[in-house]
């Protein structure tokens, strides 16, 4: 039996306690491509579920700090189990942040409770999985408003109790006028448009869907979506995936250096040698690279949190988004390569076999999503735009 | 009698000791470092202690410390085969 977590300071703990489990299903997730269903009911009673909801509302009062911890611990189990924990809580974040008091009342306290597991629809076909813009408009409904949205590709969405939903505003509203719509599985029809066999990452089960219904007025959570993405979404996002992808290549070297040093089994490498040492520096250097990183970032967010709450213009501040942006990017190429650098170091018997002991075929596979998930070619051009309207040059960290 | 054989200590420790003569014994008291065991040295030392004695040295060991003098390092190496039969 596994204690819940009742603080934030007891979320890590909690997490850590999860890691046996997540480590022993991974395999199996993998080969089926299913959703980790075993794992989340575990997530449900551990309180984590809760832990961006804030201590008021019944949850763990979390911050980014306390996500990108307890994300790196699950990424060490199961990078896929990671992600959907970290896309929950970014979820969790924007509606306990951005979300009318009524609706807070309403779900907040479920939430906290593991009552409701969220996902978030915002790809959508036609818009090339720009986060911003919505085509499927918001029709008037009576009191309220009804939607119906196709989205090719929704992280656990077939088993999410609730959506956090991008559509275009109403039917005469620009692509760029976009809501964001709270909706429980219960108000919805949900259908399964497509199946999910991707290279790796496939315990995240992201598949299509078709989702229609009718929802309140106030499901519609914040005033304007671009201050929402801003201040919470994008930065939740961004070091809720990075710290998932870190804690999933810190678990395979962690392995790895233990047989490097394990008299038994070291026989196998050359450790003393000069190449051997130079590699296994550089991957070590990588892994550290992506963690000071993705600390910095969560500091200068929550120093951002701390001076402004969720006023939009700090957290628009062109050195603040790249560095955001940055994360993201820098995380999903190093640790990708970083792993793929052990992978050679281990070779063949211990690097690239599905049956080795040390899961390094499958988080290698699993870490070659990064750079797709939200495509860094996107957020490096808008970086590229970005760093020339700073001129001072105001880099991360100072 | 001792499961580590000074003999075979001696001969792993005095092929990284590179301003040891060979006709000079080892003395068990001096400091390592002035014979010449750097940090990098120590490291392979320690790999090969481990392979001839069938030992692993617990973290908490791989300080400089341990790596002092030949007597403390035979002494630990010592230990740790004693507390791992």
């Amino acid at each position: 039996m596994i204690a819940a977590a009742r603080s934030a300071s007891d979320a890590v703990e909690a997490a850590r306690d999860l890691v046996p489990l997540l480590r022993a299903n991974a395999a199996a997730l993998d080969a089926e491509a299913a959703f980790p269903a075993e794992n989340l009911e575990a997530l449900r009673s551990s309180g984590l579920l809760g832990l961006m909801v804030p201590v008021e509302a019944g949850g763990l009062g979390g911050t980014s700090a306390t996500l990108a911890a307890v994300c790196r611990v699950l990424g060490e189990g199961c990078m896929s189990t990671a992600l959907i924990y970290g896309m929950h809580c970014q979820q969790v974040g924007v509606v306990a942040d951005h979300a009318d008091d009524s609706l807070r009342a309403r779900v907040l306290d479920r939430i906290g409770a593991g009552a409701l597991y969220v996902a978030s629809v915002t790809s959508e076909r036609g818009k090339g999985g720009h986060l911003l813009t919505a085509q499927a408009p918001l029709a008037p409904a009576g009191e309220g408003w009804r939607l119906e949205r196709d989205a090719p590709v929704v992280t656990g969405g077939a088993h999410a109790d609730a959506f956090l939903v991008t559509m275009r505003r109403d039917p005469a509203a620009p692509p760029s006028e976009v809501a964001l719509v709270w909706a429980k599985r219960s108000e919805l029809e949900v259908e399964v448009t497509s199946g999910w066999d991707p290279l790796g990452a496939r315990g995240t089960h992201s598949v299509g869907l078709r989702l229609a219904g009718e929802v309140p007025a106030d499901h519609v959570v914040g005033d304007r979506f671009h201050d929402v993405a801003v201040s919470s979404m994008i930065p939740l996002g961004h070091i809720a995936w990075a710290a998932s992808w870190l804690g999933a290549a810190t678990g395979v070297y962690r392995e790895m250096v233990g047989l490097f040093r394990d008299p038994a089994s070291r026989r196998g490498f050359d450790v003393t040698s000069d190449l051997f040492a130079t590699h296994l520096a550089r991957i070590r250097m990588q892994l550290s690279t992506v963690s000071a990183f993705l600390a910095s970032t969560v500091a200068a967010y929550e120093q951002i949190r701390g001076l402004a709450g969720t006023s939009p213009a700090p957290y628009e501040e062109p050195a603040f988004q790249l560095q955001i942006n940055d994360l993201k990017v820098l995380a999903s190429e190093t640790l990708f390569s970083g792993v793929d650098r052990l992978l050679e170091l281990s070779g063949l018997r211990y690097g690239y076999m599905r049956t080795a002991p040390v899961p390094l075929e499958r988080v290698f596979r699993d870490l070659r999503s990064a750079s797709l998930m939200y495509a860094n070619e996107r957020l490096l051009i808008a970086n590229g735009k970005l760093a020339l309207l700073d001129r001072d040059v105001t880099l991360a960290g100072s | 009698m001792s499961p580590v054989s000074k003999e075979a200590f001696e001969r792993l420790l005095r092929s990284r000791l590179k301003y040891l003569d060979d006709d000079t014994e080892i003395d068990y008291d001096a400091e390592l470092r002035t014979l010449g065991l750097d940090s990098m040295a120590a490291l392979d030392l320690l790999f090969e202690l481990e392979d001839e004695f069938g030992v692993v040295f617990p973290e908490a060991l791989l300080v400089d410390e341990t790596f002092s003098t030949a007597a403390r390092l035979y002494s630990t190496v010592e230990s740790i085969a004693a507390g791992t039969r």
